[in-house]
């Protein structure tokens, strides 16, 4: 029985994989996100390069005038700085291809109409549910991994730049939580799509939900500008000195995910602001939301109504 | 000609009734208005806050007896704190235009009229000429709402009374908002029209978006050696202006690349526009409107012929029965 179970399980797991990799849209924005990591990498290079060149001109200038030289800002900053739009990218692309992701995992069945067929096939609705989630993690952790190796490939092209042992485990946890926060969107959106009535509603609503806490809820608690999102460091300022900003980020820290992401990834990838430990709501946050997120996701993949799938739209 | 102009107005009509009847247009709205809403809110909390600090210490310095040349007083000009909200309609804005398109489009093909509008002699021109003056139409009357909601909430926060001046800028903004969000409406509207797959049109729309939105602009800003240290790489170095002008020269063309990518992207153009008609760019605050017009014109020809290019396109896509099955 066992044994028939783990096939069901693994029959919709395979089904589920060449379906997915079947999407020219999920390819389109896999290959969107690996080239913008690559992209990252190199912008963190490129910009570091140029500060550096502006330097040596500006202290033959400061030498010339007697003035004093101040230090090489590009010394002073860690290597892993180098991979600071990372963050940004892996908000951004990252959060958008796990949701695209988790959306076609659910949808294509429904639209194709194989739910009853698959329902038939099936002792539990668990075994769906797990088979889906399990695919859904899987690929969104082989994205993490090119990214992982990205970053790896850059240090190895780079022999003036060493990471160090804590270093390296600093760009591990920078994964970990940056999977954490894509999957987070992602089991809500595979949620979102087995629960909604129409396909707009199921890839809209995750959108939406992205949308508040990238853009909305920065300005909210703590005064920061939309386009701040684009910007590791602009992200990074400190709650205006005043009750009302204060009364609102103690409420809302804990759901403000974009900005607990930013914090961690400043902290991990040495760009910000140095606190050790990491803050516990930070990474709580994060933890917590993908937890819930990956219940709403099992729950809501548990209880749809299989013999009447699909769409009304 | 005359049946044309009914044809077309008949298309407006019934795309306007069905967006009355929509909640879901409703609800767009909304959330760009709560957006900016809130941008403008936290904005004025924050100089307010600012300003109740610096009288503050302004008290203790008279109480000392001491200058008041130590500390600098804010400055207050009312138009810069809609920057936030400027900013909430170029990244929202956009996917509201996305999703009027998606919608327009959906509604012809989610109810199979498309069918039937086709098989009449109706002009794929005529068509598309009507579903864009119904969507123009309603992105205007969003955003009129939005920005009304703007006005009276900076007249609330500001308590001084807005100038004529104020609300002709704000006018001015609004149509170039109009034009900026349109361009969206139109790239949408004719992507579900020309896809199988309605949901493929929407994922790409998107991409668009990310890739004009944030990813454009972010590569220009990652890009600007200024950007990379706190404060400024020239600032910390204590680089005197000129000498920074002669350092800047060595680097004319990477300067040239990263400004290209940077307006690659009608995003740019919007804000770079915007920001100067508000004054919130600091060269331009205090500015009398014609010069900047003048100046900012590159940018506005960037929005405006953004947007009568993809319509153009769009028109000149030919709607055949077989790619709505």
């Amino acid at each position: 029985m066992a044994a028939l179970r783990l096939s069901a399980t693994s029959h919709i797991a395979t089904h589920s994989l060449k379906t997915l990799f079947g999407e020219k849209t999920v390819w389109l924005f896999i290959l969107l996100f690996t080239v913008l990591v690559v992209l990252s990498a190199y912008l963190g290079w490129s910009a570091n390069t140029t500060v550096d060149a502006i330097y040596t001109d500006a202290k033959q200038y400061l030498l010339k005038a007697g003035n004093p030289v101040p230090p090489n800002p590009v010394m002073d900053s860690s290597p892993l700085s180098m991979l600071r739009n990372l963050s940004v990218y892996f908000g951004l692309i990252g959060v958008l291809v796990a949701i695209v992701m988790g959306y076609q995992l659910i949808a294509e069945d429904r639209k194709s109409g194989v739910l009853p067929l698959i329902a038939t096939r099936l002792t539990s609705r668990r075994e769906y549910a797990c088979a889906k989630v399990g695919v859904f993690s899987g690929v969104l952790a082989l994205l993490t991994l090119i990214s992982l190796l990205v970053c790896g490939l850059v240090f190895v092209c780079l022999p003036s730049i060493s990471l160090s042992g804590s270093q390296l485990r600093q760009l591990f946890e920078f994964h970990f939580f940056a999977y954490a926060y894509m999957a987070t969107f992602g089991l809500f959106a595979m949620g979102c799509t087995a629960f909604a009535k129409k396909q707009s509603i199921a890839l809209l609503t995750p959108i939406s939900l992205w949308l508040i806490i990238t853009f909305i809820l920065p300005s909210l608690m703590a005064n920061v500008n939309p386009t701040a999102a684009i910007n590791p460091i602009s992200t990074l300022v400190p709650v205006p000195d005043s009750a009302f900003f204060t009364i609102v980020h103690g409420y809302l820290a804990p759901i403000a995910l974009a900005q607990n992401f930013d914090a961690i990834s400043a902290q991990l990838l040495e760009y910000g602001p140095i606190l050790s430990p990491l803050p516990v709501i930070q990474w709580g946050s994060l933890i917590c939301a993908f937890t819930l997120s990956a219940l709403f996701a099992v729950e809501a993949i548990g209880r749809m109504r299989m013999e009447k799938g699909a769409f009304n739209e | 000609m005359n049946s044309v102009i009914k044809q077309i107005v008949a298309i407006v009509r019934k795309d306007l009734v069905e967006a009355k009847r929509d909640r879901f247009f409703t609800l767009l709205i909304s959330f760009l208005s709560i957006a900016a809403f809130i941008s403008l809110t936290s904005g004025s909390i924050a100089l307010a806050t600012d300003i109740s600090t610096y009288n503050a210490a302004k008290a203790t310095l008279l109480a000392l007896g001491k200058s008041l040349n130590a500390i600098a007083a804010p400055e207050f000009y009312p138009l810069k704190l809609l920057r936030g909200a400027v900013e909430q309609i170029e990244i929202i804005g956009a996917i509201l235009g996305i999703l009027i398109g998606f919608r327009t489009a959906m509604s012809e093909r989610g109810h199979q009229t498309l069918s039937i509008v086709l098989v009449r002699p109706v002009n794929n021109i005529t068509l598309m000429a009507g579903k864009t003056i119904a969507g123009i139409t309603l992105i205007a009357l969003s955003l009129l709402i939005v920005f009304s909601v703007l006005t009276a909430t900076l007249a609330y926060f500001a308590a001084i009374a807005m100038t004529a001046d104020d609300l002709w800028r704000i006018c001015i903004v609004w149509v170039l908002s109009v034009t900026y969000i349109s361009t969206f409406f139109v790239v949408a509207m004719w992507l579900t029209l020309s896809f199988k797959t309605p949901s493929t049109a929407l994922l790409v729309s998107f991409v668009l978006w990310l890739m004009l939105v944030l990813v454009a602009p972010q590569v220009g800003d990652t890009l600007d050696p200024d950007n990379q240290v706190a404060g400024g790489v020239f600032k910390q170095l204590h680089i005197p202006k000129a000498e920074q002008e002669r350092i800047k020269l060595g680097y004319a063309s990477y300067e040239t690349v990263r400004n290209g990518i940077e307006t690659a992207s009608i995003t740019k153009h919007f804000e770079r526009a915007s920001f100067a008609i508000l004054g919130i760019k600091d060269t331009y605050t205090n500015m009398s409107i014609a010069p900047i017009l003048h100046d900012k014109s590159g940018d506005i020809w960037g929005v405006i012929l953004s947007f009568f290019i993809t319509t153009l396109i769009a028109m000149s896509r030919k709607l055949t029965l077989k790619s709505q099955q």
